[in-house]
């Protein structure tokens, strides 16, 4: 660690006013190059992980096929949910693992003025929240239309809780976090098992939360092909299939740069792989009412690394 | 403070430069026959200056120089006005419970004293929102709060299973041009051939063909079916034949939706019941039972926000809309409903020293609710409000306190200020049109003889019970002039436009002529028998809707005539008609052929400004440079009937006829370009009637249906009117006019009436007779009213 680089992007930080800024993470290979935390924060204090839970949620999926407990990513999602046989939509034996992994199932969703959508209140007070997904409308067909939405990963924590019989998180505490040594208490879970990283209270939310060197492995394990410590967690077939852009941009719950991939949650959460320079970085920071970027740091890290 | 306002030296539209004095704090009524610049003083000058100088100081008026219309007003303060054109295009969501804001109130209501059943009762406290079907929180995310739902019927599909599979999708559906990859993907990967019975498919190769499969592109014959408002992205553009296909009602019957039971309301506020109704329910009572509710509710449960619901209710009630429930969306109102809404929303907003400005609100009233409307306006006055109205009921100007006459005639032969002053000085006005009717020098001619009811040429209606007629037959004689009276909603349109008007479009098929081509009566299946049709040769239905859809078309384009004048004009020129055209190559490119540009310039106000690139006519340059015998095509569209009769005299027939005809039918003052969102519903009915009259040149065994056919009219106009009416009878054929008006009922040869009140209280027929036969009858109503 270089002392006056650190110095300068800690001047460079205030001088942006970024307050909310918690953790900055970047690794090259296997070594940190970069890292340091702000308002009291340290390496193994947990922030919040918003939407970088859906891409687990994918790597989670992945890890499902692999191991047989789901057929393929082309298969129609009520083998494992039977309440979207059709009896409630004829289009619903259409949607496949694949159309939720890729936001275009062609359910309703209504982004609200800031993405979330105003429905999800209803959502989370109904009793039967499974049910309650299967009567929203359908305004597309599934695989035509790309919308980012709450719905799909909801709906595919329910395909692998039934595809695998074990909670998502249990199956994901298994199989991905305890390989890579991943500490996370379990996700909030609704009355009737259905399980959602954005609970209704802050406490329930909070339980989902990682540190920046845990979601630092989840880029690593990308970057390596899915291998950690020698031991294949997840296919590179599916690895190459989920950074596939299947939609512009996105693959399989997983963004797709021009110069690398990774994860993005709301408020500056990310993770971040650019494998022409072997790096792999996180930003953490504390949410407020609008979406925040970070990254002009790490490119500013980045920049000066070199002049040194 | 000014006891009058002053306007002098008004020259909009036809006015002639006149001088106006209009007494603060009293009732005034602007009359004068139709086209005599009463809505130029009422609407153009005077609320339109009194809302811009409100814009002016409270910073929202943009500075627009405009050419003053007048030299100035004094004694103005805030104006509002209720225009029926206005209002007919509103948000076609919004209810009368929206409108009213009882919709917001309700919700707060159930939101605070809502009493939930046991097993929804999650504990967290309830939302406003929740009870709002247009908010996502509270929308059923079924059918996203419109009630209803599209389910595929899959037996009218698939129900018959010895068809062939090729001959399902080629055949039946002929999909097989637009999908013909796809559809022998489908054969190729789930291994079926064309010949196959569906009967023989396996249950996957079936419900691949339903609904597709992920082996094959193949989306499932079910994609072709619509099944909400937002269509799949593969039928967006269909072509002409998938179009036929989708929008057949055989396959996706439109239902209430299943999950929400058709209230569009989520979970929360099905399951929340306030007094032991839910929302939906109470929505969907009339509006005086509502009140009552809610009178016996308060007792219980007193609160504030009770108190203001009942009173909003009850004034609802006054004002004569206690026959509409809060569900009623806002454009099936009639203009007077409409009027008398916005009304009732003044009221509660106990304002005074506001200057209002209404067109005709007795409109579509029964005399009896007329009378309780004339008492709330005075109501209004008292309270220290100037209302001012353009208004031609002789029972309204009675009660007026001032009277303004504008004419003496329409169009160019207006303009002048024929009288203003108390009433009783008015009725002995020697120069005006409508005094004599008033003083009953002269009085609305009534004619002494009816015709004789044939009993062998009579429709029969049997069993009539949509929406709240009682199970009702009855007969309508045929050859004469039938007139339907009866207070608001007490039938009328329910058994004219909505029983017998759909009955005859499917006996008469191709006979029938409506312009309008509504998808709406066919929706609602009529559950009654009709017999006596064979004899009537055309029905032709003449209602109220706008003329056009477009905002371009006007009287011209309408009529026909435009085409011939275009024509004129190529053939004059040499150059193609379509440049004469605004909505063709002659429009002007930058506002569109509207000669206007329409800014928003925020709190939902909007501003006309003149197109400064074709000097607001809508044209391009070219087109205007384009003269015949002086005039350009715009100059043609400025003209009114009148001036265009003797401009267009022996160049064309057709236009000369059909110009006759509009003047014939009272339209003389109306400019052949007028856009059509200000032609009034009254003046779109008779530029209809026009129309037709042209076509047909003799009128024997032809059935006329006209609704409400004298409205808006002077009554100098009307008298005009009925006489055509009466001419067409004259010639053999019958007419059926639903009326409130004595004075046309008193012309008709039999009436039937209906009622006795409005909703639940009304549906039943009260008697038929003779106009002289309903003034002895006891049981009728508007019998003590007729002349």
């Amino acid at each position: 660690m270089n002392l006056e680089l650190s110095y300068q992007i800690d001047e460079y930080v205030k001088s942006r006013h970024y307050r909310l800024l918690n953790s900055v993470l970047i690794f090259q290979g296997d070594e940190i190059i970069f890292e340091r935390y702000y308002n009291n924060c340290n390496e193994t204090s947990r922030h919040n992980i918003k939407s970088i839970w859906k891409s687990i949620i994918s790597v989670c999926c992945g890890i499902a096929i692999d191991k047989g407990f789901i057929k393929n990513v082309d298969e129609p999602i009520c083998t494992y949910l039977p309440i979207f046989d059709g009896r409630n939509n004829s289009f619903h034996p259409l949607i496949t693992v694949k159309h939720l992994l890729t936001m275009s199932s062609g359910i309703y969703w209504n982004g609200g003025v800031k993405y979330h959508c105003p429905m999800l209140e209803q959502f989370n007070r109904t009793k039967d929240h499974l049910a309650f997904l299967a009567d929203v409308k359908m305004s597309a067909l599934p695989g035509t239309e790309f919308i980012y939405k709450e719905w799909d990963i909801i709906i595919l924590t329910a395909v692998i809780s039934a595809a695998t019989g074990m909670h998502c998180f249990d199956f994901c505490n298994k199989y991905l976090y305890q390989p890579l040594e991943i500490e996370s208490g379990k996700w909030f879970t609704f009355s009737d098992g259905l399980c959602y990283n954005i609970g209704t209270t802050l406490a329930e939310q909070n339980t989902s939360n990682l540190s920046a060197r845990d979601l630092a492995k989840i880029g690593l394990l990308f970057k390596k092909g899915g291998k950690w410590n020698g031991k294949q967690i997840v296919s590179e077939k599916y690895i190459f299939e989920a950074l596939t852009p299947f939609n512009p941009g996105y693959g399989y719950l997983w963004w797709i740069y021009p110069d690398g991939y990774g994860c993005s949650g709301y408020g500056g959460q990310q993770i971040k792989v650019i494998p022409d320079q072997n790096i792999v970085y996180v930003l953490q920071a504390s949410v407020l009412n609008s979406n925040r970027d970070y990254s002009d740091v790490i490119d500013l890290i980045l920049q000066k690394r070199q002049q040194i | 403070m000014n006891k009058y306002i002053e306007i002098k030296n008004a020259h909009i539209h036809n006015l002639k430069g006149i001088d106006i004095k209009i007494p603060r704090g009293k009732l005034t009524v602007i009359t004068g026959v139709s086209g005599s610049g009463k809505s130029s003083l009422a609407f153009d000058t005077l609320y339109e200056e009194g809302r811009r100088r409100y814009l002016m100081f409270s910073g929202t008026q943009l500075a627009v120089d405009s050419m003053p219309t007048f030299d100035s007003i004094s004694g103005l303060s805030p104006t509002v006005a209720v225009e029926q054109r206005i209002i007919r295009q509103s948000n076609p969501r919004s209810t009368v419970g929206t409108r009213s804001g009882l919709s917001s109130m309700l919700a707060v209501l159930f939101s605070v004293y809502g009493q939930r059943d046991a097993e929804y009762d999650d504990g967290l406290p309830l939302a406003m929102n929740m009870f709002q079907r247009f908010s996502p929180v509270g929308m059923c995310p079924k059918c996203l709060g419109s009630g209803k739902y599209k389910m595929i019927d899959e037996n009218a599909v698939y129900g018959d299973d010895s068809i062939a599979v090729k001959d399902l999708l080629e055949g039946k559906f002929q999909i097989i041009n637009t999908w013909k990859n796809r559809i022998a993907d489908y054969y190729k990967y789930l291994d079926v051939s064309p010949d196959q019975s569906l009967a023989s498919l396996t249950a996957e190769q079936f419900s691949a063909l339903k609904y597709g499969s992920p082996k094959t592109k193949f989306a499932g014959v079910n994609a072709f079916v619509p099944v909400g408002d937002h269509t799949y992205s593969s039928i967006e553009n269909p072509t002409p034949r998938q179009k036929m296909f989708l929008f057949s009602r055989v396959y996706a019957e439109e239902k209430a939706c299943p999950k929400c039971n058709g209230s569009g309301l989520g979970e929360a506020a099905s399951h929340t019941k306030v007094g032991g109704k839910t929302l939906y329910e109470l929505e969907n009572m009339y509006i005086n039972e509502l009140h009552d509710f809610f009178v016996e509710f308060k007792k219980t449960q007193p609160s504030p926000l009770l108190e203001e619901i009942v009173i909003k209710l009850k004034c609802m009630v006054d004002v004569g809309l206690y026959h509409l429930s809060l569900s009623r969306p806002v454009p099936t109102l009639s203009g007077g409903e409409i009027q008398r809404l916005f009304l009732a929303i003044y009221i509660i907003a106990e304002m005074d020293s506001v200057i209002f400005v209404f067109d005709e609100p007795t409109i579509g009233l029964h005399e009896v609710e007329k009378e309780k409307l004339i008492g709330i306006i005075k109501k209004l006055v008292e309270r220290g409000n100037t209302v001012i109205a353009v208004e031609h009921d002789e029972n309204f100007m009675r009660s007026a306190d001032y009277i303004i006459d504008l004419g003496p005639d329409a169009g160019t032969g207006g303009g002048y200020r024929i009288f203003q002053g108390r009433y009783d000085d008015f009725l002995s006005c020697e120069n005006s049109k409508t005094a004599p009717y008033l003083s009953h020098d002269k009085g609305f001619k009534i004619k002494q003889t009816v015709r004789p009811v044939d009993s062998a040429n009579m429709l029969q209606i049997n069993g009539a019970k949509l929406h709240n007629l009682r199970n009702i037959s009855v007969s309508i004689p045929l050859g004469i002039m039938v007139g339907i009276a009866g207070v608001s909603g007490s039938g009328k349109s329910s058994l004219v436009s909505d029983t017998l008007v759909p009955m005859l479009k499917q006996a008469l098929k191709s006979k029938f002529v409506n312009d309008e081509d509504s998808g709406d009566c066919e929706s609602c299946v009529v559950d009654a028998k009709l017999s006596g049709w064979e004899n009537i040769k055309k029905c032709i239905v003449i209602d109220q809707k706008p003329i056009g859809r477009s905002k371009t078309s006007c009287p011209a384009t309408y009529t026909g005539i435009f085409d011939r004048i275009r024509s004129l004009f190529a053939k004059e020129s040499g150059l193609h008609a379509g440049l004469f055209s605004t909505n063709s190559e002659g429009g002007c490119r930058v506002c569109r052929g509207t000669g206007i540009i329409h800014y928003h310039i925020g709190l939902g106000n909007f501003i006309d400004i003149d197109c400064e690139a074709c000097g607001s006519t809508g044209f391009i340059p070219e087109a205007c440079e384009v003269k015949v015998d002086g005039k350009n095509i715009r100059d043609i569209l400025d003209m009114t009937v009148d001036q265009a009769i003797i401009y267009f005299k022996g160049k064309d027939k057709f236009i000369s006829d059909m110009l006759e005809t509009l003047k014939r039918v009272g339209m003389g003052y109306i400019k052949l370009g007028q856009k059509t969102p200000t032609i009034s519903g009254g003046e779109s009915q008779r530029i209809k009637l026009a129309k037709e009259l042209v076509k047909i040149r003799k009128s024997s065994d032809v059935l006329y249906i006209f609704d409400e056919p004298t409205t808006g009219l002077a009554l100098y106009d009307s008298e005009k009117l009925m006489e055509l009416l009466q001419e067409i009878v004259d010639n053999g054929g019958s007419v059926i006019v639903t009326e409130h008006d004595p004075n046309v009922l008193s012309n008709c040869d039999y009436i039937i009436e209906l009622g006795p009140g409005g909703g639940s209280d009304g549906g039943y027929i009260m008697t038929t007779g003779t106009p002289a036969e309903l003034k002895s009858d006891n049981k009728s109503i508007i019998g003590k009213y007729l002349k």
